[in-house]
């Protein structure tokens, strides 16, 4: 019983830290309509902000805390909303997604250059001095994040229902354009809540630090406990997110309280926001069909089969060619890039056709890694299974999430690559705790695929194959039900489609085509780790994927190349390192306005010159509306 | 023969009711007008036949089944279409590929009932002459007009080759000369033993092309029968048409 009472209030004090997490996201979100994946980002920033003013340049904590919430985490996060979230209005949530992917990943790499990689102890407030309640002892530190937690949800309840802006702030989700006729300036509106969020998202990063530890990633995933309190008050609710967030902690501290310190328990500990996120979205309720929109994407042209075709020829052909000029190192670089094109192919029904967004697609990849590699076979049918096992699993984790909308679905996504971080790759069956692999390489018969030429060329010709595959895909009868599913639901459903099996045949088909990929990985590399496959390496791809070009194979292609040629980039010249993220970053804003990516941009050109640079050809699409 | 009865239905949104006990049935072969003032629950009652909405209470009732608790997809598959009053149409895909996929998914889920043993791409090509469209066919539906896309679902909605056709003010964004066409198409499908239940604000084509007319008012049906004696009616005149006489 004495364990008790500590457990319980350090889970109620972790708790309020994830509350006023929360509360900043459940803001954002409520009053923009975007969910800002990089809020934990914000916080993980904002902490080594604080330490840097603390530590480094020897402020008084409070003088610290004040200018680092007070001002410079509402500065980023009205620059972020004035840069990237206001050309959003109105965009795609797949879209809005993954710009806000595009600023996690600028903020953890401006963080990695500012303030590079060591280890950096931090002391809660008032060090380590606090009282007795009974049993428990309670530091002055827990005590602040408490009264943290006390004063942000007051203050919230006065702003959004006193207070003549928050009434706007409120408004401002409904009807934007209505809102301006009736003389609110909703680009003030909108930028308050996003530098109030990041406030949020900072004070919290910054309390549970001592808690967590001043890492990048660490606290960049906190995020994770956010959103999974902020879901069971399904976006929306305040009081209902401080619910979420107190039971979490709860549930957080009474399993490293009482749960036996087994290998595999512990992995479990660690998984419980996952596991809390994923049971809070399955409890929600079913999501109704929204009607009242006529929705297009202007996709990028299909190109006819035959075409298709002698492109493909030429990029085999190109590549065996190249393979006899390069060196080892190059040919293995260059067979990596295909086979991460072959990961972004996967991307292009599910993102790019069906508008649905994976955050955790390396995580198939090193499914089909780890099936080769635990068949132990040369031949291709270890590819085969690779992709048979993918898909399956791929359709267990769309078959829970049927009912749920698109940013739901994506949220149980991220639950999921983190559930197999934590719990299925460090553990004896996959690659065990910090283990790793080795892979058999595809072998043919009557032909030596040992060599890294040979094997080039095979990577090239399995995305040409995939390539073709899902061309062949967009322009048969599924390619169009999956568009059709995209710009209106209700529409296909009063069709007669029943969306939950297109749904979960989508999702195995995506997570097949990244498990084909990665079985092909694993034979590249010879030996995986889980540390391959890590959830946030899944983030740069769907970046780089959607940057590049998710609509289209050219653009998988590219996106695929690009990823290969990014930490090549970053060992060959340090300095840009933090730069090329800036740029991968800058370009994911474009995307409100082009969502088909840079290499539409390249189509354009193609189609210009041939027709005697006329530019503008196609009549403006705008969205007809009763 | 009543095809499609909705009986005692209500809606309550939070606070507001806003169908309250209302019933209506539509016949095959006929053409039934369902109208109203803004606000009425035209909408919201169309949405409760085709399973978008699920009603507070009542039922809906569908070749003498009840339908209540089916799935929209699965009313399709029974034989219910709609059109949307704000549109609905597919918009990445062209006014063609609208037409064809609905004549696809159609297909793969009800070729015993079919009635029409063509090619998808025929059958599209076929609606797509007969609702007047083939000049749109290659446009990209997000960049018609609204009148074409209004067509452009009715296509779509018979590709389903549909026992009951529910219509959202179709008619609005036609033309004078395309409204009195599109009531010669009206009858033709009533004709082909359909019913048809249509919302429209456009009095002049209820009374032409209706053969029972429903008048909703503030959720409740005040009023049913035939176009002339709906337009008798004094409640009628009082709630929708204004008390002017």
């Amino acid at each position: 019983m004495t364990g008790f009472l500590a457990f319980t209030v350090l889970g109620l004090v972790t708790g309020a830290g994830y509350a006023v997490a929360a509360s900043g996201l459940v803001l954002t979100y409520s009053t923009s309509r975007i969910f800002n994946v990089a809020h934990g980002a914000i916080g993980m920033v904002m902490a080594f902000l604080c330490w840097e003013l603390t530590v480094q340049r020897g402020l008084p904590a409070w003088l610290a805390v004040l200018l680092v919430v007070g001002v410079a985490a509402p500065l980023l996060g009205a620059l972020a909303e004035r840069v990237m979230m206001r050309h959003l209005a109105g965009a795609p949530e797949g879209t809005t997604l993954v710009v806000t992917v595009g600023l996690l990943i600028m903020l953890i790499g401006a963080a990695q250059a500012v303030w590079p990689a060591t280890a950096r102890p931090v002391e809660p407030f008032f060090g380590q001095r606090g009282f007795r309640v009974g049993t428990a002892f309670v530091t002055f530190h827990d005590l602040v994040m408490v009264a943290a937690a006390i004063i942000v949800a007051g203050g919230l309840y006065a702003l959004l229902t006193r207070a003549r802006i928050g009434a706007a702030m409120r408004a401002s989700v409904d009807n934007r354009d209505l809102l301006r006729l009736y003389g609110a300036r909703t680009s003030i509106v909108s930028a308050l809540s996003w530098a109030i969020g990041a406030a949020l998202a900072a004070l919290a990063g910054i309390l549970l630090t001592p808690v967590v530890g001043l890492s990048y990633f660490d606290l960049t995933l906190l995020v994770i406990s956010a959103y999974a309190a902020a879901v069971v008050g399904r976006l929306r609710s305040l009081p209902w997110t401080f619910v979420g967030a107190l039971l979490l902690g709860l549930a957080q501290s009474y399993a490293v309280g009482y749960l036996p310190p087994t290998e595999v328990l512990s992995g479990l500990r660690a998984a419980i926001p996952a596991l809390f996120l994923f049971a809070a979205l399955l409890l929600s309720p079913q999501a109704t069909l929204r009607v009242g929109q006529i929705k297009g994407i202007a996709g990028v042209p299909v190109p006819t089969a035959r075409r298709a075709l002698i492109v493909g020829a030429v990029v085999v052909g190109a590549a065996a060619a190249a393979s006899l000029a390069l060196s080892t190192a190059q040919n293995d670089q260059l067979a990596l890039g295909f086979v991460y094109g072959i990961v972004m192919l996967s991307l292009v029904p599910l993102t790019g056709y069906g508008g649905f967004v994976s955050l955790t697609q390396l995580t198939f990849v090193g499914i089909g890694a780890v099936t080769v590699a635990r068949l132990g076979t040369a031949s291709p049918l270890g590819l085969l299974a690779a992709a048979a096992v993918a898909a399956l699993v791929g359709a267990l984790v769309a078959l829970p999430a049927l009912r749920l909308r698109g940013l739901y679905l994506a949220l149980s996504t991220l639950a999921f690559g983190l559930l197999m971080d934590k719990l299925v790759f460090q553990s004896s069956l996959a690659f065990g705790f910090n283990g790793s692999l080795s892979v058999p390489r595809l072998a043919l018969p009557g032909l030596d695929l040992g060599g890294e030429r040979a094997y080039l060329v095979v990577s090239a010709a399995a995305f040409v194959a995939v390539g073709l595959g899902v061309l062949a895909l967009r322009r048969s009868r599924y390619g169009r039900i999956l568009l059709a599913m995209r710009d209106s639901p209700a529409g296909c459903a009063t069709l007669g489609l029943n969306m939950r099996w297109t749904r979960v045949r989508l999702f195995a088909l995506s997570a097949g085509i990244a498990g084909f990929a990665g079985g092909l990985l694993g034979g590249l590399r010879q030996t995986v780790a889980a540390t391959d496959f890590q959830l946030m390496g899944s983030l740069p791809l769907l970046l780089l994927a959607v940057v590049a070009g998710v609509t289209s194979v050219s653009g998988a292609a590219l996106g695929g190349m690009a990823l290969m040629l990014l930490p090549v980039l970053a060992s060959e010249f340090p300095a840009l390192g933090g730069l090329v993220y800036l740029c991968v970053g800058v370009a994911s804003v474009g995307l409100g306005r082009d969502p088909n990516g840079v290499v539409s941009h390249l189509f354009k050109l193609g189609r210009w010159r041939s027709a005697g640079f006329r530019p503008a050809l196609d009549p403006p699409r705008a969205a007809v509306r009763s | 023969m009543t095809l499609l009865e909705a009986v005692d239905v209500t809606v309550r949104f939070g606070g507001v009711t806003a169908v309250r006990g209302a019933s209506l049935d539509a016949a095959a072969g006929h053409v039934t007008g369902l109208i109203g003032p803004n606000g009425a629950g035209k909408t919201t009652l169309f949405n409760v036949i085709t399973g978008l909405q699920r009603p507070t209470r009542g039922t809906v009732r569908f070749s003498n089944e009840d339908i209540t608790r089916r799935a929209t997809h699965e009313r399709a598959r029974r034989g219910i279409a709609r059109t949307f009053q704000r549109l609905e149409a597919f918009g990445s895909l062209s006014v063609r590929e609208n037409v064809l996929v609905a004549a696809e998914i159609h297909r793969r889920h009800a070729l015993r009932r079919s009635r029409h043993h063509q090619t998808p791409a025929l059958v599209a090509d076929r609606l797509i002459e007969r609702v007047g469209l083939d000049r749109y066919a290659d446009r990209p539906a997000d960049t018609v007009p609204t009148g074409i896309a209004r067509l452009l679902e009715l296509a779509r909605a018979l590709a389903l080759d549909p026992q009951l056709l529910l219509l959202d003010e179709p008619s609005s964004g036609l033309s004078t000369a395309e409204t009195e066409s599109f009531g010669e198409l009206l009858r033709e499908l009533a004709g082909e033993g359909r019913a048809v239940l249509i919302v429209e604000h456009d009095m002049e084509l209820i009374m032409r092309v209706c053969d029972r007319v429903n008048v909703l008012n503030f959720g409740t049906v005040i009023a049913s029968g035939t176009p002339t004696e709906v337009r008798a009616d004094a409640d009628v005149r009082h709630a929708y048409l204004g008390t002017a006489e």
